[in-house]
């Protein structure tokens, strides 16, 4: 199928962007709501690993941080395909919005003239004509 | 990405849909008295549900007496589709809990 498989999500709280990082990137925090077990290195590069209320565990990587605006990691259950997490922080009237978007990864390459390149992790490469 | 959804992902954005979705997924098939069962809605919005579900090409219905017995249509749509739902309902319980956790601990403004 053509469209990419992607979750968007996103909520607005009462708060300024960097209070709204906190919640996203500390440990206190996100064991409050993201699972109870979460462990995320926020650097680039940094492990991440995160237990689910029905005990399932994600590992993965953080791919960029971008402080107080976007957190990007991978994380996977090794039974299903890896997916990118990104979460974003922005400054609205009245508060933050914290938006999270989950899609598989698609890394996009360049391999001739007006051909673009998808490949997906694990599938086979797709072609399209750009 | 949002702003380029068909008219398949459009069918999707509506949170009780998706719900609808899942549990035929799980199922593999469902009536509107079986999947209603299952979630704090009446028979008659599944019904409503499972028949834009038909119409946007996401599930099939066949009739089975006075109801009508509703499918996924085939993969990989229906991967796709169970997969959004699933990752979907996962974000709207994690960040029903983010909105909770901040209500509950955090001085608003």
């Amino acid at each position: 199928m053509s469209e990419k498989q992607t979750v968007e999500r996103e909520i607005t709280v009462p708060m300024g962007p960097e209070e709204a990082w906190d919640l996203v990137t500390r440990r206190e925090h996100l064991e409050q709501w993201l699972a109870p077990e979460v462990e995320i290195d926020v650097r680039d590069g940094g492990d991440v690993r995160v237990v689910g209320d029905d005990g399932v565990e994600r590992t993965g990587t953080v791919e960029l941080v971008d402080a107080p605006n976007r957190l990007r990691f991978t994380w996977e259950t090794g039974e299903e395909r890896p997916t990118i997490v990104e979460i974003s922080v922005s400054p609205i009237e009245d508060g933050t919005r914290i938006g999270v978007v989950e899609r598989e990864p698609i890394r996009i390459e360049a391999a001739g003239d007006n051909v673009v390149q998808l490949r997906r992790l694990r599938d086979e490469p797709v072609l399209l004509a750009a | 990405m949002s702003q380029n959804v068909g008219p398949t992902f459009a069918a999707l954005a509506d949170p009780t849909r998706r719900q609808v979705i899942a549990l035929l997924a799980d199922r593999g098939s469902g009536t509107a008295t079986e999947i209603a069962r299952e979630l704090p809605v009446s028979r008659q919005a599944v019904a409503k549900h499972l028949a834009a579900l038909d119409d946007a090409g996401l599930a099939a219905g066949r009739r089975e007496g006075r109801e009508t017995r509703y499918r996924l249509t085939p993969e990989p749509l229906e991967q796709a589709v169970a997969w959004i739902a699933s990752v979907g309902a996962e974000w709207d319980e994690r960040l029903a809990r983010l909105e909770g956790y901040v209500k509950d601990n955090f001085n608003v403004r």
